[in-house]
């Protein structure tokens, strides 16, 4: 280790024991004492207390269960205070539900009067009468328009006219039921 | 905050705690009933921990103060378990090491009951727990000049201590730990 930096750890150190060095400083101290190999020999007695000191920081105390008892507690109180705002909570619930409740009839109320005061746009009676008959040709026109394809609903009749064929095939086969009475002397005579 | 954040703000600094309290009252159970305490106490101001520019320094404080209070109310009892729980560990893995070190550890213990109490917990402030001036005000109710002479008088005291330690050939077989514990 070279000169300059033997200097320099021994300035560290009256600061040190002074009580004037940074955390940082302080860190350097540490690690010269406890990690370097090659100690000035005059420096040597103070190894001791650094090393002193990092067991003190290494040791731990097992605090897992005062740890996990701490938690505990914690949630236990935690707890506590949930359960008692939860009964406000439901007071709180049926306010904000009647207040709701009573706002939407309200609405309703409101919204039906609406609907009821429609108001006049004519003045003259006239004016109105045509006003509305053409509104109505309007809609009938529109109507018949929906109609007209509904003429072609006759087709189906023609189409089912065609089918009345079928009934002579059905007389044709009551004639064959006759064979049946030729089978029936031909097993009488065996 | 909720119980999960006050969780993870407070377990963290419990073993800090628990060793500075261990430190007050020498007494691993009693030190623990403190961080018990102390957490329940800090969970009931849980609002208004934010306002601490350092919510360790506070907790430490609280401990210190609840620990001051506790010793006055009632002579602590010198059972020292801190060794006695050491004993037990140091059987668990390399018997020479942990003998070593439990050494140190004891020895690191008898140098820092010879000092005040103010010093000796500021040395385990400072050099134990490496918290900056600030802090150390904080938890101690001093001003960080009288912090710096403290600490001064303290690290020299230690010096001193360990010096004899290693010229009054303590260090053949009798440890001062031996003889006292």
């Amino acid at each position: 280790m070279n000169q300059m930096d033997i200097s320099q750890i021994k300035h560290l150190l009256a600061k040190y024991f002074e009580g004037n060095t940074t955390l940082e400083e302080e860190k350097v101290l540490q690690a010269h004492f406890t990690e370097e190999r090659e100690i000035a020999a005059d420096l040597l007695p103070l190894k001791n207390q650094f090393m002193l000191f990092q067991t003190g920081r290494d040791f731990k105390f097992d605090i897992v269960t005062l740890e996990s008892k701490i938690a505990g507690q914690i949630d236990a109180l935690d707890q506590q205070i949930k359960a008692v705002p939860q009964r406000l909570n439901i007071s709180r619930f049926l306010i904000a539900a009647s207040v709701a409740l009573m706002m939407g009839i309200a609405g309703v109320i409101v919204y039906q009067t609406k609907i009821n005061n429609v108001k006049d746009t004519f003045t003259d009676p006239q004016l109105a009468y045509n006003e509305t008959q053409k509104t109505l040709l309007y809609v009938s026109q529109k109507m018949n328009k929906g109609i007209e394809p509904l003429a072609n609903i006759s087709k189906i009749n023609t189409g089912t006219n065609k089918l009345k064929t079928l009934e002579k095939i059905d007389q044709s086969l009551g004639m064959l039921n006759l064979v049946s009475f030729i089978n029936r002397s031909s097993n009488l005579k065996k | 905050m909720n119980a999960a954040e006050f969780k993870n703000l407070i377990l963290p600094m419990s073993g800090k705690l628990h060793h500075f309290a261990y430190l007050l009252l020498r007494e691993t159970g009693e030190a623990e009933d403190a961080v018990q305490e102390v957490c329940l106490k800090l969970w009931k101001i849980r609002g208004s921990l934010e306002q601490y520019n350092s919510i360790e320094a506070f907790a430490m404080k609280v401990t210190r103060n609840w620990c001051l209070d506790r010793l006055k109310a009632k002579k602590p009892v010198y059972i020292d378990s801190y060794h006695a729980w050491f004993d037990r560990k140091s059987e668990e893995s390399d018997p020479q090491k942990l003998l070593e070190h439990a050494d140190k550890l004891k020895l690191l213990h008898v140098l820092l009951d010879k000092l005040p109490e103010q010093q000796r917990l500021i040395i385990q402030l400072r050099e134990l727990e490496g918290m900056d001036f600030e802090e150390i005000a904080e938890v101690m109710d001093m001003n960080i000049n009288a912090i710096r002479v403290s600490l001064s008088r303290a690290r020299n005291k230690i010096r001193e201590e360990m010096i004899n330690y290693e010229s009054d050939g303590y260090k053949s077989n009798k440890t001062p730990a031996g003889k006292i514990l």
